[in-house]
């Protein structure tokens, strides 16, 4: 047993996983599938949501890869066979459905804050673990369960109805819509359970001397998208269950056939599924927000902006999912509303990305990996949302409607800056979650290599979508065999450099070399724990501060990583200047 | 600032600097047909113009700033001090967003509004009724004739089949769209107007094409080598499905075909003509299957394979130890999952109870006869007396009086 050092004496803190193999931390502390299984350790459920979310990013992946393939194709190879052709147009409405429902559902979701913020949030506050851990692995068995019933619509006769399950086609359809809607059901109920802890942990577990305003900006991110979870996932959950009564009992809710309204649903749907937009996205403005700083050696600029930004986010989010229904039939003024009320989340949104390049600005930059993401994600982000501005004006949203602008937009905005922030956010804490080092120059090349492939497949859908090509189309018109070309050659490429990146990290996880406290000199107070953290997180209370102020810590060239300055509690008391 | 550094900055505005350049020769819409075309297409090219803006300025200043300041070995230990805040720079920085976005709202709502304002009944508008199901049009038109079907195409002697909704140039034409199973949506990617079909509710869209939009249409057509009315009497436009529904969501793409005023009353006789011929059950038979029963969506009469069985041949086959007969077909019609076809297992089609009356599928029977060279006497037999039957509502027997439904076998 070694002495558990304060983290302020950086030989203990750097020198040990070097020099202690039989170091005791949260992976090796106890063995079994049991101590896996029944863990409350934040932890090792944030482990197990990582490993869970990327099966379903795995399943997700290869049903975008059959789809993107069979567009190239545009099914021609089979004309004449019009029974195959018809399996094939089937087969086509279920992949689409099935990709965009596990990746929403089971990856996008979840991926950010099950991961990401299972580990760091605690860590971020200096506690050793969240409000309620019982919750947290309760959270991790809805996800699990929830994610076995899509596997069960997978082998009981597929979903046919794209993930929105738009009524009345998700009452009339065969498939297997019942199973996924309660699937999707207990989803929801993963997500509330974090958000209820991730709330709770960061008003009741703060250090002393950690105000609001002494949070990581990722906290602030969580805590916005929290409280979307907490209050828009159970609207969801009500309209799931009555679909599903209206499909098992026959009650007469949205199937205009029974005496319901098929728009009712709609409104119900979007109320919970434009706020889940911002769930999907507002964990990754916050990674991106500590990525950005630490990489840039300099204070995020405008903290107090982009923290309130993410609660006006949170809060515009609330109000504006009316603008999914533009052509719908409902009224003019409600359009109008809700378009006028759309365009405020763009000023929120602009706010951030200046911030960020302020942050940038005069910054000694660190172009590693994460930062590779961050600045992808800024680029990806960028674009995603200027080209909301389409889709927000009312008239040139009723042109854009369900076609492959829309596409295209919302896989910039939800994937491509979801995706990037949760990459880079991983290669950022990895060294912290796993105790490895990843290789720097794999993990550039996987960076750009996905970067090109992301943007090479979905830019190209702008056009075909200006141009009027409509979504979920398993064949289309000659004329948009260049676009579908273009996209399926970037799906493949986007495909590489994501096996480049899982490449990456199992290299990591059996070569990769032991990783020192902190690699990057941030400031945050995950950093002032072991590699990876003990069981418990820390050995000695760690010391709060500005989280980006970084003159705490110096460079050790020997460790290649930063240590702790002795007068850390000086330089902390003095305060970024 | 090392030289490596200021030719990297250099090259990243040049790239910045030939990027903007480009997006100025990006043909982004599809040709002007007329409709809100004008009014979608200067606030679309004004947002990307903001867009092309916004978005250079920040990958610029992003590369710049990334490359400015790149870290070495040497500076690993240096923190850069400067102003982590400034709220006047906030404030500054917020407004052009603000602006822009107000701008953008009302350019579009103002265009919106000519969108939901419809045009006035008395005027001069022309008014189809739209009906979509599964996976079909239907289009009705003000003197009755009825056109329906899905999928357009034109065989090589010329011959059209599909769904083509005429109507009339210089003249607001209003579409009242509902539909009959679930959600579809009527999109003309020309004249930059959607609208869902909702069943249960009438949904109402409404456009004008000029004269001068067909001419400048065929005259693009020509240009792209695709054939157009020699007489120029016409333009075809695409119009799509979208809102998905169900398998052959993809194959609801048919033509707008927009009429010169002066060959437009013609047209409507042609269109009509069509209608009056239908005179024999026969003929009945033939027209649901093409026109409003929709059947043939799914079902051809040459023998090629579909979504469902040929309707060639049909008559008198051997189905799981039965003949295909008239009870049979009502069955297949009324309550189309009691038998699935060998081959067909899985493919629901919707029950037409309710849809096709009596007579209706009387004349889908014989049609079907017809197309199986039942010779044209026999045709005409009724069915048996000795069968109960479904009149679409209630089974009834051979008095035509309500009796308790047959066991299903």
């Amino acid at each position: 047993m070694t002495t558990l050092a304060s983290p302020g004496v950086h030989t203990d803190l750097v020198g040990q996983p070097v020099l202690d193999a039989e170091r005791k931390h949260y992976l090796n502390h106890s063995k079994g599938f049991l101590s896996w299984a029944l863990t409350l350790d934040h932890k090792r459920i944030a482990i197990m949501y990582l490993v869970g979310v990327l099966g379903a990013f795995l399943l997700g992946g290869v049903m975008a890869i059959v789809l993107r393939t069979m567009l190239l194709f545009n099914t021609d190879v089979l004309a004449g066979e019009a029974m195959k052709e018809a399996a094939v147009t089937n087969f086509y409405n279920q992949a689409f459905t099935i990709h965009g429902a596990v990746m929403v559902f089971m990856f996008i979701i979840p991926a950010i804050p099950g991961v990401i913020g299972n580990f760091v949030l605690p860590m971020m506050v200096g506690a050793i673990d969240v409000a309620f851990p019982r919750l947290n692995l309760m959270s991790f068995y809805c996800w699990l369960v929830g994610s076995l019933f899509f596997g069960a619509v997978l082998f009981s006769g597929g979903l046919d109805t794209g993930w929105t399950f738009y009524t009345p086609y998700s009452i009339q359809t065969t498939t297997a819509a019942t199973m996924a809607v309660l699937g999707a059901f207990i989803l929801g109920f993963a997500s509330i359970l974090t958000g209820v802890n991730f709330v709770a942990t960061v008003h009741m577990m703060r250090p002393e001397g950690q105000g609001w305003f002494q949070l990581p900006l990722l906290i602030w991110a969580l805590y916005s998208t929290a409280i979307i979870q907490i209050l828009a996932t159970p609207v969801l959950a009500i309209t799931l269950l009555l679909l599903a009564a209206e499909r098992v009992l026959g009650v007469g809710i949205f199937d205009p056939a029974l005496g319901g309204d098929p728009v009712l649903f709609q409104h119900f749907f979007w109320f919970y599924s434009h706020p889940a937009v911002y769930i999907m996205i507002l964990p990754g403005l916050g990674v991106v927000s500590e990525i950005i700083s630490v990489f840039s050696r300099k204070h995020i600029f405008g903290y107090k902006f982009i923290a309130f930004s993410s609660l006006a986010i949170a809060l515009f989010g609330f109000i504006v999912w009316g603008h999914h229904m533009f052509t719908s039939g409902q009224g003019w003024l409600l359009s109008a509303i809700f378009s006028l009320l759309t365009m405020s989340v763009a000023i929120p949104s602009a706010v951030k990305v200046f911030n960020w390049l302020a942050t940038m600005y005069r910054g000694r930059i660190r172009l590693d990996t994460p930062m590779l993401y961050a600045m992808g994600f800024i680029w990806l982000f960028t674009i995603g949302g200027l080209t909301g501005l389409f889709l927000a004006a009312l008239n040139t949203d009723i042109h854009f409607h369900d076609t492959y602008f829309v596409v295209a937009h919302f896989h910039y905005v939800m994937v491509g800056s979801t995706l990037f922030a949760f990459i880079g956010g991983l290669y950022f804490w990895w060294p912290k979650i796993t105790g490895k080092m990843y290789d720097e120059f794999w993990g550039k090349v996987g960076a750009w290599t996905v970067f090109a492939g992301f943007n090479l497949t979905f830019f190209i859908q702008f056009l075909a979508g200006s141009r009027g090509m409509p979504r979920r189309y398993a064949n289309y018109p000659d004329e948009y065999i260049p676009y579908h070309h273009i996209s399926t050659a970037g799906s493949y490429l986007l495909t590489l450099g994501l096996f480049i990146v899982a490449f990456n990290w199992i290299h990591s996880l059996m070569k990769g070399k032991p990783a020192p406290a902190n690699p990057w000199g941030a400031n945050g107070l995950e950093w002032q724990s072991m590699s990876p953290p003990a069981h418990l997180n820390f050995d000695a209370p760690p010391k709060v501060g500005d989280p980006y102020n970084f003159d705490g810590w110096k460079y050790d060239k020997d460790i290649d990583a930063y240590v702790m300055k002795d007068d850390y509690d000086e330089i902390m008391a003095k305060g970024a200047h | 600032m090392k030289k490596s550094t200021a030719l990297g900055i250099l090259a990243t505005w040049i790239v910045v600097l030939v990027l903007g350049v480009l997006s100025i020769f990006v043909d982004w819409m599809p040709h002007d047909g007329g409709g809100f075309s004008k009014d979608v297409d200067w606030l679309f090219y004004f947002i990307y113009a903001v867009n092309v803006i916004f978005f250079l300025l920040i990958g610029g200043l992003m590369f710049t700033f990334a490359l400015q300041g790149k870290q070495t070995d040497e500076d690993k230990d240096e923190v850069v001090h400067g102003a982590t805040h400034n709220t006047a720079i906030e404030l500054i920085w917020t407004a052009p967003p603000v602006i822009i976005v107000l701008l953008c709202f009302l350019w579009g709502f103002r265009g919106y509004l000519d969108m939901a304002q419809m045009p006035p009944q008395s005027a001069d508008a022309y008014l189809v009724d739209v009906e979509a199901y599964q996976w079909a049009w239907q289009f009705t038109h003000e003197n009755g004739a009825i056109v329906a079907g899905a999928n357009y195409a034109k065989d090589e002697a010329g011959k059209e089949s599909g769904a083509i909704l005429d109507i009339p140039a210089d003249r607001p034409v209003e579409f009242r769209l509902s539909a009959r199973d679930v959600l579809h949506g009527l999109y003309f990617p020309h004249q930059r107007i959607k609208k869902d079909c909702v069943p249960g509710r009438y949904n109402r869209m409404w456009v004008t094409v000029s004269s001068k939009d067909i001419d400048e249409r065929n005259a693009e057509q020509r240009e792209q080598g695709f054939d157009v009315d020699p007489q120029g009497r016409f333009a075809d436009f695409p119009l799509y499905c979208t809102e998905y529904c169900g398998q052959n969501h993809s194959q609801m793409n048919g033509i707008l075909r927009v009429w010169k005023p002066s060959y437009w009353k013609e047209q409507l006789d042609v269109l009509n003509i069509w209608n009056k011929e239908n005179e024999t059950p026969t003929d009945w038979g033939q027209y649901i299957h093409a026109g409003f029963g929709g059947c043939v969506a799914c079902h051809s009469v040459d023998g090629s394979a579909n979504t469902g069985p040929t309707w060639k041949g049909l008559w008198n086959q051997q189905r799981k130890g039965k003949p295909v007969d008239e009870q049979y077909l009502l069955e297949a019609i009324y309550q189309p999952t009691k038998y699935y076809v060998e081959g067909y297992e899985g493919v629901a089609m919707a029950s037409y109870a309710g849809q096709l009356n009596y007579g209706d599928v009387q004349g889908v029977i014989a049609y079907i006869k017809s197309l199986s060279d039942v010779p044209e006497d026999e045709i005409m037999q009724s069915f048996p007396a000795d069968r109960d039957l479904y009149d679409g509502t209630q089974w009834i027997d051979d008095q035509g009086n309500a009796i308790e439904p047959p066991p299903l076998d």
